[in-house]
């Protein structure tokens, strides 16, 4: 027995020995590896290819334009260079392309010089003149070349605005687009985006964002982004944040109104396509909240008063009202990536039923630059 | 009588509740043009023409708030106060329902 011991003793020694030694190996080679000069193949920019759509309806494109842009981000927070490659990019949509700008503009603000971020010009003429006319080109730091006028339909009408406040003067020449188009009912439109704003600055970046940027400072604004756009006879107006995300702000906010939802045995999917539901159903239920929580109502409002249509995307929830028909009809979808932030649409007929004043079909789940 | 055109006299895009929300918040409109004007005597008329558009949040705090958080009671603003309201007359009755907080 006592020889036994003495062997087993003798044994742990040894592997101990063995293990300090592998253990000061690595350690040497860590050092010479961090102290060894970058080499060229680690700094140069790895493309990044942007999707053929930007957009966020359909599932496929929905994966592609997430995935994109949150390559971009992982590049930017690891301080490593970007270099985005637009040649495939055929059609851009309002949500995608406003989610795109959303995401640069903040990391801009973030990194400031250390965001190293470059891009080539898109293949499509029609995709760089959107860029261009939004702003995203000068982000990218691409110079302005194209000449944008009221010939180009497509295009000239979009308007861009952000800010930090709830401040509608800040997208004044947008609202004033609005009303041109809308003269009967674009008051609707400014409530719901007022709407919008409000819960933007009060709820969307209650919590942390958990993008590996919160210990900046500047990642604590409160930033909406705004588009405005008319096309084939629809105006879309579209506000997007990158905060939370319904879902995570409700209960913090709501907690008796979406209590009941949170205690069920019910699996994360449904719970979160629940919570963004009944955001849009609750007014007061407490008597402290009375005053309070009828923005998301507000904002559905807009939709209905004007006939239109309002699709809602926040985090990986997607729900869709359709007002433009007899029969108001809804939707929802669950999609496995998360924008990591909310997207508000609304589209609104600007003369007439559906595809009555025009000669093309338009279907406006489905907004778009089209070749 | 004191009429408060808030389009001209406060701004063309009312918005928001609180101070921190942006500068033409309910709080904002309410304490510096409104309150005073209550408590003067005579009635007081606020005219909503002319602006952009209002959001709930902004009538509930504007309005809602005289009784809320300045304490005037509904009875006594049925008496002194009204509106115009031709572009958007719904407005006025949602306005009295956050004063009643009926909505």
């Amino acid at each position: 027995m006592k020889k036994n011991t003495l062997y087993i003793k003798l044994r742990n020694i040894r592997l101990a020995e063995s293990r300090e030694r592998r253990e000061s190996r690595f350690k040497r080679r860590l050092k010479k590896y961090k102290n060894k000069p970058q080499t060229s193949k680690e700094n140069k920019p790895h493309p990044i290819q942007a999707p053929e759509f930007i957009e966020l309806r359909n599932e496929t494109s929905h994966k592609e334009t997430c995935e994109f842009i949150d390559t971009i981000r992982h590049r930017a927070i690891d301080g490593l260079p970007i270099e985005i490659d637009f040649t495939k990019t055929k059609r851009v949509y309002t949500c995608g392309t406003l989610l795109l700008l959303a995401e640069i503009d903040r990391l801009r603000r973030i990194l400031g010089e250390k965001l190293d971020i470059k891009a080539n010009y898109p293949g499509d003429l029609t995709v760089e003149k959107v860029f261009q006319q939004i702003g995203l080109l000068k982000l990218l730091g691409l110079q302005e070349r194209q000449s944008i006028t009221e010939d180009d339909k497509t295009v000239y009408n979009w308007r861009a605005a952000t800010g930090t406040a709830v401040d509608l003067m800040l997208a004044d020449p947008m609202f004033r687009g609005i009303k041109e188009k809308l003269p009967v009912g674009y008051r609707s439109i400014v409530r719901g985006v007022e709407e919008a704003m409000t819960n933007v600055i009060h709820h969307a970046y209650e919590l942390p964002r958990n993008d590996r940027l919160d210990q900046y400072p500047a990642s604590k604004e409160k930033r909406w982004w705004v588009f405005a756009e008319v096309l084939d006879g629809w105006l879309h107006v579209v506000m997007c944040d990158l905060g939370i995300g319904i879902p995570r702000s409700l209960p913090t906010t709501w907690t008796e109104a979406v209590a009941g939802i949170m205690s069920l045995q019910i699996s994360g999917k449904r719970k979160n396509t629940a919570l963004v539901k009944r955001s849009f159903k609750v007014g007061k239920t407490r008597t402290e909240l009375r005053h309070r929580g009828k923005g998301l109502k507000d904002i559905r409002q807009a939709a209905i008063a004007l006939k239109g249509t309002l699709w809602l995307t926040t985090n990986q929830v997607q729900l869709g009202y359709d007002f433009s028909k007899d029969k108001p009809s809804a939707t929802s979808g669950y999609y496995d990536e998360s924008i990591m932030g909310t997207i508000i649409q609304w589209s609104i007929p600007l003369a007439g039923p559906v595809g009555s004043h025009s000669k093309v079909k338009h279907d406006p789940n489905q907004l778009s630059l089209k070749l | 009588m004191t009429q408060i055109n808030l389009a001209s006299s406060f701004s063309q895009y009312p918005a928001g509740r609180f101070l921190s929300d942006g500068p033409s918040s309910g709080t904002r409109f309410r304490e510096e043009l409104l309150v005073p004007a209550l408590r003067q005597d005579g009635n007081v008329v606020v005219n909503l023409d002319g602006a952009m558009g209002y959001g709930s949040s902004f009538l509930e705090e504007a309005f809602g708030g005289l009784v809320r958080i300045t304490g005037f009671k509904p009875k006594e603003l049925r008496a002194r106060l009204s509106f115009i309201s031709t572009d958007e007359p719904y407005l006025v009755d949602e306005i009295w329902q956050y004063i009643e907080d009926k909505a």
